[in-house]
Parts: C-alpha cells; sequence; structure tokens
C-alpha cells in the first residue's frame, strides 16, 4: 500500500486546480501567473471554472461580506482534500482597507488557511514562493488528509456581525426622529444664470430649489445637456442639510453644469430623474443607500450594493462614525492591530 | 424590473464565480430558452466604501487608496485625485511632473487596453492572442516597477508632482518599452482582428449607436466607437495635453467590432503621445513642490478621460487634515446596467453571445461597487 | 481567415521562451526601486510617531523596548515603531515623513516573507533593525524624496477649481 499511497500524493502534487473566483485586487497578478509571463502548468497547476473539480482556493485580496459568503459556498462545494491559501494583506488582517465597513477582515476566522503571501499586492513571482512550497508539502501528506477545513462557526459569526448592524442602523433611524434638527443654510435660487465659472474646467455652477430640479434638468436636457456625469452629495449635519449636485454634460464640447440644490437631512427627499436620464436610475439607487436619501417616484428603490454587504445606516452621512465601530467589532477596540 | 412579459422565462443566475464574467460581479438573466430576455446587475461583491475611507485618512495618505477603485485602470485615478487637490490648493506644478504624469497615464491605459484584449480574447476561445497582450502588458508592468517600484498599484502621482524623480535611464527604458509593445500589439492586432472567428462573434453585434449611447451616459471608447469622437483630453485639456499631437480614433457601426478596433488604434495614439512626452522630460529639473499640510477650505475638481471613460473627482475641503468628502464618478456604471440592456432589448442576445457583449464593452467591475 | 492567426503564432515557435523561470533557475524578478520590507536605524529614531501618523493602513504601532542603559540617548522614553507586514500596504510614506531618515525599504518582498505562521511578520523594532541578506537591496530612502522644492515660486495656477 505505501507504494500507492506515494503515487498518489505525487499525482495529487502534480495536478492541483485552482477554483477560477477572482474575489479582488490582487487577481490582477493572477494572469501573468497562469499565461506563458511565468506559466505556472510548470507545476500542474491551472484554473478551473467548476469548484466540483478543484482542489485549491485562493484569498486574493479583500474579503467582502458579500464574497465571503461565496467563498463558504464554493468550499462547501469543493471535494477532499481541499486546501486553501491566501495572498495579500487585506486577506490575513484587514489591510489597507481596515477602516471599510464591507470587508471582513481575516479569513482564518472562517476557515483554515495553509499558507499567506504578504504583500500588497504580491507580485506575481511572489506567489511562486507559496505555489513550490504547496507542491512539496502536499506530496508528504497523508493520503486521507481532508486539507483546510470551513470553521464551524463560520455562519454563526456573519450572523451575529449582521445582527448588530441591524441594531446600530435602527438606533441610528430612531435617534434622527428624536432630534431636533434646524436648517440654517443660505441658498439661493440662481438658475439658469452660472453662480459661479470655470473657463479651463469648462463648468457652470448654478443652484436651483430642490422642488424644481425636474424642471430644471428637463430644460438642460432639451439644451443639449444629454449625458449624465453624475450625482454629488455633501452631507453638512451643522447646516441640517444635504446638498445634492447634478452634473450634466454635452458631449463634444464637453461643457459641464453643476446644478446645485439642497434636502434637509431630517426628511432627505427629492424628486426622482430617472426618466430624464436613464442611468440615473442606478446613481439615485447607490446615493439612496449610501447617503439615506429617498427620491420620490422611483420605481425600485432598495438595497443594491449594499445588499449584502452592510445592514447598518448609511455609511456616507457624517455622523455615522464607521472607523470607530469597525474597530470595536472587528480589532476588539485596538486600532493597530490586526 | 422583470415585468410580467418575463414571467414565464427562466432565471439564471450568471458569475460573480463565472470565467466570462468581468470580474467579481454577477447578473440575473432572465432566459427565453437560449435567447436573453432582460439583464440585472447584481453587484456589491467588490465594495469597499472608498469614499468614506477617504474621509477618514488625511490629504496626503490617500494617494495610497484612492486609485484602488479600479484596480484596472488605476493610474486615470491617481492623476484624478492629484489633479483635483492641486486645483484645490491653486497651485502649479513643475513642468516636468506634468510630463511623468502624463507617460504614467498612457502606460496605464495601454496596460488596461492590453487587459481588456486578454479577457476579449479568451471570451472569444482565442486563448493564443490573449496570452500575447498579457506578455506585452507585462512589459508595461517592468516599466511601472523599475520606475515606480510597484506594478500595479504605483502611488506615483501626488499633489504638488510625482513621489521621486525618475531613473537616470527614463528615456531609454521609455523608448525601448514602447517598442516592444508596439511590436506585440502590432501581432496581436492582425492576428485577433483579421480572425473569422473573431470577426463572426463581433461584427454586428451589441450595436450602439452615437445618440443612443451619450442618453445611457456612456463614455470613452465605448462612445468613440460610436462616431462620437469625444475626449476629455482634446475637450477640456489637463497637464500637457494641449502641446502633444494626437489623434481620437472613433468607429462607425458601434458594434463590438469597432470597439475593439478603436481599442487597439488607442495603444498607437497613447505610444505617440509617450515618444513626444519623453522627450521633454529633462534630468535635474525640479519634479515636486511641497504642499502645506493642511488645505484650505474650497473644492477641487478634475476630469480625467480614463480608459473606460470620464472620470470626475470631486474633493471638498472645510479646511484641517482630512478631506470633508470625496466623490468619484463610475464610469462602469452605464456599461454595465444601460448599455447592456439597451442592446438586449434591440437585439436577439443568445446566451452565449451575452460575456461577448458585455467583454467587449470592458467594464470594470469594482468600480461600481466603490 | 484564422490563418493569420496561425501565421503569426507561428513566428513565435522559433522564438526564445518568454516564461521566467522563477524560481527554479532564476530569481524573482525585482528592481531598484521595489518596495519591501522596512528597515529602521535604532541610532536615529528619535521615536516621534509621525511614521505612525501617516501611515494609510495603521500598521505602524509605538512599542517600548528594553535596552542598556546609555544607549539610544535620542530617544528618550524608548519607543519604536513597530511593523505590521501584514497590513502595510508599501506605500513608502513612513520613509518619506519620517524627519530623522531613519526608515528606509529593501526588496525584500512577499517572496522572502512567505509563512505558514501569521505571528511571524508582525515586525518588533529590534526585528526591523536587521539589515536583511547582503544579497538583498536598499531600495527606498529618505534621500529620495529630499529635493522637494521647499519654497516654491508658485504662481497660482490660472485653473482654480474652487466653488460651493
Ligand atoms: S492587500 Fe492590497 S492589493 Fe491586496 S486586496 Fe488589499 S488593497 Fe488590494
Ligand atoms: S522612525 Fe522616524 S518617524 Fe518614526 S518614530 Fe522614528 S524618527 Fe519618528
Ligand atoms: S510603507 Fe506605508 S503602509 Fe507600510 S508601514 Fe510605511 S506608511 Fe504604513
Amino acid at each position: 500500500m505505501g507504494l500507492l499511497e506515494d503515487f498518489v500524493a505525487w499525482a495529487r502534487s502534480k495536478s492541483m486546480w485552482l477554483v477560477h473566483y477572482c474575489a479582488a485586487c490582487g487577481a490582477i497578478e493572477f494572469p501573468p501567473v497562469v499565461t506563458s509571463v511565468l506559466d505556472w502548468e510548470r507545476y500542474g497547476y491551472m484554473p478551473v471554472p467548476t469548484p466540483r473539480q478543484s482542489d485549491l482556493y485562493a484569498g486574493m485580496g479583500y474579503l467582502t461580506k458579500k464574497s465571503l459568503k461565496v467563498v463558504l459556498r464554493l468550499l462547501e462545494q469543493m471535494p477532499n482534500p481541499k486546501w486553501v491559501v491566501a495572498g495579500c494583506n487585506c486577506t490575513a488582517t484587514g489591510g489597507l482597507y481596515w477602516d471599510s465597513y464591507a470587508t471582513y477582515k481575516r479569513l482564518d476566522e472562517f476557515m483554515q488557511v495553509e499558507g499567506w503571501v504578504p504583500g500588497c499586492m504580491p507580485t506575481s513571482d511572489d506567489w511562486f514562493a507559496l505555489l513550490t512550497y504547496f507542491y512539496n508539502k502536499v506530496k508528504e501528506r497523508p493520503v486521507n488528509d481532508k486539507g483546510s477545513r470551513k470553521l464551524s462557526d463560520a455562519w454563526e459569526k456573519i450572523r451575529k456581525w449582521e445582527e448588530m448592524e441591524r441594531e446600530w442602523a435602527e438606533e441610528y433611524w430612531e435617534s434622527l426622529k428624536k432630534t431636533e434638527i434646524k436648517v440654517n443654510y443660505q441658498f439661493e435660487e440662481k438658475f439658469p444664470e452660472c453662480v459661479e465659472r470655470n473657463e479651463s474646467l469648462k463648468l457652470c455652477l448654478t443652484t436651483v430649489e430642490a422642488g424644481r430640479i425636474r424642471e430644471a434638468l428637463k430644460k438642460l436636457y432639451d439644451e443639449g445637456y444629454t449625458l449624465i456625469n453624475n450625482i454629488n452629495t455633501v452631507d453638512l449635519p451643522k447646516n441640517g442639510v444635504i446638498e445634492v449636485y447634478y452634473i450634466v454634460e454635452k458631449p463634444l464640447e464637453g461643457d459641464q453644469v453643476w446644478v446645485k440644490t439642497y434636502v434637509p437631512r431630517k426628511e432627505a427627499e427629492i424628486d426622482s430623474i430617472h426618466d430624464i436620464y436613464s442611468l440615473a436610475y442606478y446613481i439615485e439607487l447607490e446615493t439612496h443607500e449610501k447617503m439615506g436619501i429617498k427620491f420620490r417616484g422611483h420605481p425600485n428603490l432598495r438595497k443594491w450594493i449594499l445588499e449584502g454587504n452592510w445592514e447598518g445606516p448609511p455609511p456616507l452621512r457624517k455622523d455615522v462614525d464607521i472607523p470607530k465601530w469597525v474597530i470595536k467589532v472587528h480589532y476588539g477596540g485596538y486600532a493597530y492591530g490586526r | 424590473m422583470a415585468g410580467e412579459s418575463v414571467s414565464k422565462s427562466l432565471m439564471l443566475y450568471f458569475g460573480p464565480q463565472h470565467p466570462g464574467a468581468p470580474g467579481n460581479v454577477a447578473y440575473k438573466l432572465w432566459l427565453d430558452g437560449e435567447r436573453v430576455i432582460d439583464a440585472e446587475l447584481v453587484p456589491g461583491f467588490l465594495l469597499r466604501g472608498f469614499e468614506m475611507m477617504m474621509e477618514n485618512r488625511a490629504w496626503e495618505m490617500n494617494i495610497v487608496i484612492g486609485y484602488r477603485f479600479c484596480v484596472e485602470d488605476p493610474d486615470s485615478l491617481e492623476l484624478g485625485y492629484a489633479e483635483a487637490v492641486d486645483r484645490l490648493l491653486k497651485y502649479d506644478i513643475p513642468e516636468k511632473a506634468k510630463w511623468v504624469r502624463m507617460i504614467q497615464h498612457e502606460f496605464g491605459r495601454i496596460a488596461s487596453h492590453l487587459f481588456w484584449a486578454n479577457h476579449m480574447s479568451g471570451s472569444v476561445g482565442l486563448r493564443t492572442t490573449g496570452f500575447w497582450s498579457i506578455a506585452a502588458r507585462e512589459e508595461v508592468l517592468k516599466w511601472f516597477y523599475k520606475v515606480v517600484g510597484h506594478r500595479i498599484y504605483h502611488s506615483f502621482s501626488v499633489p504638488g508632482g510625482i513621489r521621486w524623480d525618475v531613473p537616470k535611464d527614463f528615456k531609454e527604458l521609455t523608448l525601448k518599452t514602447a517598442d516592444k509593445i508596439e511590436e506585440l500589439v502590432k501581432d496581436i492586432e492582425a492576428a485577433l482582428l483579421k480572425n473569422s472567428v473573431f470577426k463572426a462573434r463581433t461584427k454586428g453585434v451589441g450595436v450602439i449607436k452615437g445618440e443612443d449611447a451619450i442618453k445611457l451616459g456612456i463614455t470613452g471608447p465605448s462612445l468613440r466607437a460610436a462616431g462620437v469622437s469625444y475626449d476629455i483630453r482634446k475637450a477640456v485639456p489637463y497637464e500637457n495635453y494641449d502641446k502633444v499631437k494626437f489623434d481620437i480614433p472613433t468607429g462607425e457601426n458601434g458594434d463590438s467590432y469597432d470597439r475593439a478596433v478603436v481599442r487597439f488604434k488607442e495603444i498607437h495614439q497613447s505610444l505617440r503621445i509617450i515618444r513626444q512626452a519623453v522627450e521633454e522630460v529633462k534630468p535635474g529639473d525640479p519634479w515636486r513642490i511641497k504642499l502645506p499640510l493642511t488645505v484650505p477650505p474650497g473644492t477641487g475638481i478634475a476630469r480625467v478621460e480614463a480608459a473606460r471613460g470620464e472620470y470626475m473627482i470631486h474633493v471638498v475641503s472645510q479646511g484641517g487634515r482630512k478631506p470633508y468628502r470625496v466623490r468619484l464618478r463610475s464610469v462602469s456604471l452605464p456599461l454595465m446596467t444601460t448599455a447592456i440592456k439597451h442592446v438586449i432589448k434591440n437585439e436577439e442576445v443568445t446566451i452565449a453571445d451575452f460575456p461577448v457583449i458585455l467583454g467587449s464593452l470592458d467594464p470594470c467591475a469594482p468600480d461600481i461597487d466603490r | 481567415m484564422v490563418w493569420v492567426t496561425l501565421k503569426k503564432a507561428a513566428k513565435y515557435l522559433f522564438r526564445r521562451p518568454y516564461t521566467r523561470m522563477v524560481p527554479k533557475s532564476e530569481p524573482p524578478f525585482k528592481t531598484d526601486h521595489t518596495r519591501g520590507r522596512h528597515i529602521l536605524d535604532l541610532n536615529k529614531c528619535t521615536g516621534c510617531s509621525l511614521c505612525k501618523m501617516v501611515c494609510p493602513a495603521n500598521a505602524i504601532d509605538m512599542e517600548h523596548i528594553e535596552v542598556e542603559e546609555g544607549k539610544y540617548p535620542q530617544n528618550k522614553k524608548k519607543i519604536f515603531p513597530r511593523i505590521d507586514l501584514h497590513k502595510c500596504t508599501y506605500c513608502g510614506l513612513c520613509v518619506e515623513y519620517c524627519p530623522f531618515s531613519a526608515l528606509s525599504m529593501t526588496d525584500v518582498t512577499g517572496f522572502e516573507l512567505f509563512t505558514t505562521d501569521k505571528s511571524t511578520t508582525l515586525k518588533h523594532p529590534q526585528e526591523l533593525a536587521v539589515p536583511p541578506e547582503s544579497k538583498y537591496r536598499v531600495t527606498i530612502t529618505k534621500a529620495m524624496f529630499l529635493g522637494v522644492l521647499q519654497n516654491p515660486q508658485v504662481k497660482p495656477a490660472g485653473k482654480g477649481g474652487s466653488h460651493g
């Protein structure tokens, strides 16, 4: 039997297949590894599209909460023995995105990890330290070794954190309802005149009351400003308002008009313009979830990007202190920890 | 969004773990047999919350984080942030820094287009040209590694100039890299664009006409392929783009094939800009000015032409060490939402065509999520 | 025709392979500016904590170390930076902003730092002070950031972008 087992281990080490899931920024260094630049097929590694044929999962960067759920399900589908390795710093400690509300900070809180490649990002060459280690290691493992396991309380942890976020959101909206917010904000409608011009950037800033925003944008659309660039918001808790900028531009000439308006923080509501500019449908969705502005007349206002990522209060509001919360929940109160 | 007309159809979840998906994003596809009748983007797999993180970091620390927004084309945003802060401070940076920033910006565009060429070749089943594009991109990355010390994320263009002086052999290095890329790109062009399989999969497929494209919010090469010659570098010149000669390649039909052709032509134009700019980089010239630690209240805006379209960076300062608000435009949002919906409505898109059309639009998944 | 592709491809059949044979017959590709592991000069560091304040990844914290009497007199409190190489993004801002040129970077990257035990990448000041083997270079130093125009004759740019 000894000989057969050796043979199985040897064959395994020569045919490591990686599940093709490019989860984050670190994955951009994989094409050189896979193609002729470094050619990892020298070692028998290969990316495969389905988890059911793969042996290896490589964490390549930050773990957004939504992606991590995908990763856990992939791992559940992979046959034994399966291995988990990790490159990139965000996977190990949170890295540069230590204060992000949308990422989990450590992969080994959810599964066993065989090896780590530090770097932000590790270069393609750096991954070969891991690959050669792995190549030799798998040969020595007993045949019935199951490899890296998912930790049994992985889903439990996720549920617990999401519950905490939800509680915070409830608290936030409750306290916002209770507090008196006075609106002291100077504003004068100037549309269609420019309040300010910037010749070199071809910008024109104009102001309009929130109630007349649709009218103003419709007029601009008819004047040839048919391309919507963006909707910007600036939260000003001191003044009790949220400034909203609609940026539309005229292609070919490149002229831009910034239409500025404001909504009170407490009842942040404004008319939707998705029927004038079709792209606004999606920008409004994003503004709604991140800034907490309601768009009247939007057909399907819901959580979109934050869905599955963040249950807490709107993260871009200035009175929502995300870093403090993240440090408390994910770093045990020590900001410089891992 | 699935109305009654699609209620009898099959809903298929496409991505995020799918080699045909352009990165870590998913789609809900409603299918009638083979045909896609509606597609809805499911984003959020790459969310980090940049705007909030940038508001939590000091001005000089933000040079490290802002551009991670889009990993395939970080240099455009790096330049955009540096420009926005320069404008906010009303500083004019040294000439040499401007030229080097432009070279970095153009090399970034080339790397991004070549990365797209790899994805595109892969999605029509032509692995060969994909491998060559990665090799050509590797030359760009090596240039970056030598000059700025990182392959992908550079943190080199900073408010006030560039981070450090360029190496002594900068000119030779740049010209040699440009020559190597040009040689490879010519081969890729010939092998990919003239290939009959590629033509069959892309010609007349995924048509977005000029007028429509504007209304859908599309900018960049996908708009130019539809015949609208709109380029921020020409329309609203920044850095020294008004001092170099280059053309804006445009297409006619606005189909997937034209978009591919425009991108390859753009690589050649970028090389042309690099060759002009490198002549102006003189050793010994100043390359950076020191900026104050605190920034006065105000607003800085930058508009840059990235590899996928117009980036707009809006920074608001209320004084102090940190930006009060940072807002970035997502260039890929129209490509992945309105554009693909438009195509599906107007054409018979089968499930096999879907990744090819999406690939030809070259969306960058992380920049939708931020 | 697909022949065009084949024709072009045939040319590459006779070329030298493009592949870098890392790590078998070649070391990993590195350059003069590769940003990797830091080195700390304990004789220069004053414990001013500027590097900690400027680090975008919160990778640096100050750590008190026990030393013999009279050593490192410039550092009264005997606190030195501790760098978490598994959190750092290798941006070099700490090198740039250190006023006493105590920090620099080498080309020791993930290839050498690869580990199966995560705790080895948290580098304490004494570990940071040890220079790497001689085959590695010091790549990023404070000297590279000098030569910045301190009091520039800045003409206000015509293209101001302020409003709001
Ligand atoms: S470690 Fe760096 S490269 Fe990797 S995911 Fe994090 S930020 Fe991106
Ligand atoms: S390394 Fe430099 S910046 Fe950091 S504490 Fe020491 S002297 Fe200060
Ligand atoms: S290189 Fe950058 S991220 Fe790393 S310790 Fe220094 S400042 Fe922090």
